[in-house]
């Protein structure tokens, strides 16, 4: 597998085992200290402590937003009570130097947002801003990153970040892991999104501000009852998003590119970004050419399992100079090793099973491979690589790879499917 | 005309190694070179017996008061003597002589494709033997060195004959070894042919294995039966090996070929699968792909693959059945494999 050209996002999660974070800059114009002052006090700082031990296994930060003691934070934050409630409890620190027991009331895993309650009413809330902000705008991040205490990073409204399945607001702005959960919020206090990720050096994420709106809506709905285990919720929310994933990729057939003289599928959707390689060592008598299409999307699920919706790869072999034997020799070895993104260990998912067969589609032939593996928590959703390779033809050859993750596995079925069908080659 | 025997001085596995008649008597045996019969070994005295004719006309085999005397086959004690009668054998010192009457009952001929495998390798000429050894040797080397992916596929190929020859040659060794301490011939040419030419024998199976899954994937049969020929080749070399060292009998040496066969297969299967076979991150598919032209391949269609492959879901389902999510997954950090920071 080649050196994935992409950025891989951080998740804003503090951790027992984190690293230390580097210092915050501290902003020094007027408006920045005003919104300090009138804010800061919404925001409080989240702690996932596991009941054995009575030590913290993560933490990050979250904001008030009703009377009552309601407050907002990520999934993330708090995905290790939501999977084992048995086994850690969730804590919230608020002004007053007061910490308190908080319950969890809703969870959104698809935007990576929940809803908390502590029973312990609040002065200063925050209100999510209706209009939306423009680019170029100056926002105010807040959080407690590491063990660094209340911060407030200042920095640029850069709009939607561009190529995401799920919206997320691009803020240029230093945040760091802790900081998971806390309010970004302009000028007048008004929260624009909740922070979620970052990417690198001030690339950050922000989970737009109408989705925690209509989880906190939900909530406060008359009537609205948290469900006794949530897992079962996650399960629906990912497999409904998934649904809605594969009904976009499957909307319009693939664009292809030529690689040599084959056309293969390529950026499935605009959320997909393609990178294209060539291999050659002058020694070597073969060369590589690589394809490959990602999507900068992450499903946090667990700690171990984080979901990368979809990956596409594409090489092509090729010589002009070594033997069919060979050259059958060198596809095996490339067609042997793969690596799955997305994590997951004993306890998350179960071992891959495969099913092979010799395919024949459109005249052409394939020697194709299916492996699937089940993820324990939820039900109904699997991880799915499929890959192929092309029979017949002489000293050149493609292999492809699909990789899906938690998807059901008919919708996989489908994308499989409209995966190989638009693969062509001149003869 | 009076009685007349054979005497026959037989080696040490019982096969007749002279045979000479008389008709005089009496017939002395003994090592010094004034007997009729003259025994080399040292354990026979110069004149450690001698065959005559008793009072009554019978013919008696009589021990001379020799140093390690006379006894019947398989017995301890000694005897002084003992009457003729056609076949018997007594053994003089270490030596063993038999004595046989025009009388003595001989089965009819067997049939020339009875012939052992012993004779066919006592057969071949070291000419024969070599060629054998230089095809075999080529195939293996041929074998690899054709689908080698190696940078420099001619060192490496070089580096398989070297290790080859010399994996071979320790074997063929060993067992000509085993043929010489069991008092055998060495008969190290014939142990390197036989067992490079299995080999050889092996390597071809394990391509025919390879093109054979490759073009039927899914027929378990098939993979089974020639798994079954792979095992009966490896038999068929071990048991040849027992026969060019000529230890044991026939039916001893199918007895341990067979032993041998069950107690690899019991070890087999007394070893578990490993229920976490292919790991969680890294995925290792271990299908091959063989260099067979398209008209070779039969393909399904692919609803048919899709339908096909929902095998790979119920196995994952029913693993997933038996493995509940563990009630206390480990700490964050505690498992590294691809954590989000």
């Amino acid at each position: 597998m080649p050196v994935a050209h992409r950025i891989r996002l951080t998740f804003l999660l503090g951790q027992a085992l984190a690293a230390p974070a580097t210092a915050q800059v501290t902003p020094e114009s007027r408006a920045g200290v005003d919104v300090f002052d009138r804010f800061a006090p919404a925001v409080a700082a989240i702690r996932v402590m596991e009941t054995n031990s009575n030590a913290k296994s993560a933490s990050g930060s979250g904001f008030f937003v009703t009377a009552d003691g309601h407050l907002v934070t990520n999934y993330h934050v708090i995905a290790d009570w939501v999977l084992t409630p048995a086994r850690y409890a969730v804590e919230v620190d608020f002004p007053g130097d007061t910490t308190a027991r908080a319950e969890v009331l809703a969870v959104d895993v698809v935007n990576d947002l929940a809803v908390l309650r502590v029973d312990a009413p609040q002065r200063v809330v925050l209100r999510f801003a209706r209009a939306g902000a423009s680019q170029g705008d100056r926002l105010y991040a807040f959080g407690f990153p590491g063990d660094m205490g209340i911060t407030i990073v200042e920095g640029t409204y850069n709009a939607y970040v561009e190529h995401m399945y799920h919206p997320r607001l691009h803020f240029t702005g230093s945040l760091n892991p802790g900081m998971s959960g806390g309010p970004t919020v302009n000028r007048a206090g008004e929260v624009v999104g909740v922070n979620v990720a970052t990417a690198g050096n001030q690339l950050s994420m922000l989970v737009p501000a109408a989705h925690a709106d209509s989880l906190l809506a939900a909530v406060l709905a008359p009537g609205y009852a948290p469900p006794a285990d949530f897992v079962p919720t996650i399960g629906a929310d990912v497999a409904g998003d998934r649904s809605r994933y594969v009904e976009r990729l499957l909307a319009e057939p693939f664009p292809t590119v030529r690689l040599d003289r084959f056309q293969v599928p390529t950026r499935p959707a605009p959320f997909f970004e393609c990178w294209g390689e060539t291999d050659t060592e002058a020694r070597e008598r073969w060369e590589y050419l690589d394809h490959q299409c990602v999507t900068d999307d992450e499903l946090f699920v667990s700690e171990d399992y984080v979901g990368s919706a979809a990956l596409v790869f594409h090489r092509v072999v090729r010589s002009d100079t070594i033997n069919r034997f060979r050259f059958a020799q060198l596809l095996t070895e490339s067609f042997q090793v793969n690596s799955f993104w997305t994590g997951g260990h004993l306890g998350e998912v179960t071992p891959f099973r495969c099913h092979r067969d010799n395919v024949g589609v459109g005249g052409h032939a394939f020697v194709a491979v299916l492996c699937t593996r089940k993820l324990l928590r939820f039900a109904d959703l699997y991880d799915v690589v499929f890959k192929a390779a092309t029979l017949g033809v002489g000293t050149i050859g493609l292999e492809t790879t699909l990789q899906m993750s938690a998807i059901q596995f008919d919708n996989a079925l489908r994308v499989m499917r409209a995966f190989l069908e638009s693969i062509t080659w001149a003869p | 005309m009076g009685p007349v025997i054979f005497v026959e001085v037989l080696d040490h596995r019982g096969r007749v190694a002279r045979r000479q008649r008389y008709d005089t008597f009496p017939v002395h045996l003994g090592r010094a070179y004034t007997n009729e019969v003259i025994l080399d070994d040292r354990t026979v005295c110069p004149a450690h017996a001698r065959i005559d004719l008793r009072e009554d006309g019978a013919l008696q085999i009589e021990d001379l008061g020799s140093v390690n005397g006379m006894r019947l086959p398989g017995a301890r004690s000694r005897v002084v003597t003992v009457p003729v009668a056609t076949g018997v054998t007594v053994r003089l010192g270490r030596a063993a002589v038999r004595v046989c009457t025009p009388d003595h009952p001989v089965p009819p001929a067997l049939r020339e494709a009875d012939a052992s495998l012993t004779r066919i390798v006592e057969g071949m000429s070291t000419g024969g033997v070599l060629g054998v050894i230089a095809a075999a040797m080529a195939v293996l080397v041929a074998d690899f060195g054709v689908s080698t992916t190696d940078a420099s596929a001619v060192t490496s190929t070089l580096e398989f004959a070297f290790g080859v020859t010399i994996g071979l040659g320790f074997w063929a060794a060993a067992w000509a070894t085993i043929g010489r301490l069991a008092g055998r011939r060495f008969r190290y040419l014939k142990h390197l042919a036989w067992v490079a030419g299995g080999a050889a024998g092996l390597a071809v199976l394990a391509r025919v294995s390879r093109y054979t899954d490759f073009v039927f994937p899914n027929a378990d049969g098939l993979a089974a039966i020639i798994g079954i020929a792979g095992a009966a080749l490896a038999g068929t070399i071990l048991y040849g090996h027992f026969a060019i060292a000529d230890v044991m009998r026939r039916r001893t040496r199918l007895i341990t070929v067979g032993a041998v066969a069950v107690a690899a297969f019991a070890a087999s299967e007394a070893i578990p699968d490993d229920p976490d076979e292919g790991t969680f991150t890294d995925l290792t598919v271990t299908y091959t792909i063989e260099p067979l032209p398209r008209w070779m391949v039969p393909t399904t269609d692919l609803a048919d693959f899709l339908e096909e492959a929902g095998a790979a879901r119920r196995a994952v389902d029913r693993l997933a059945e038996e493995d509940a999510p563990s009630a206390l997954p480990p700490r964050p950090g505690e498992e590294g494999e691809d954590l989000p920071q």
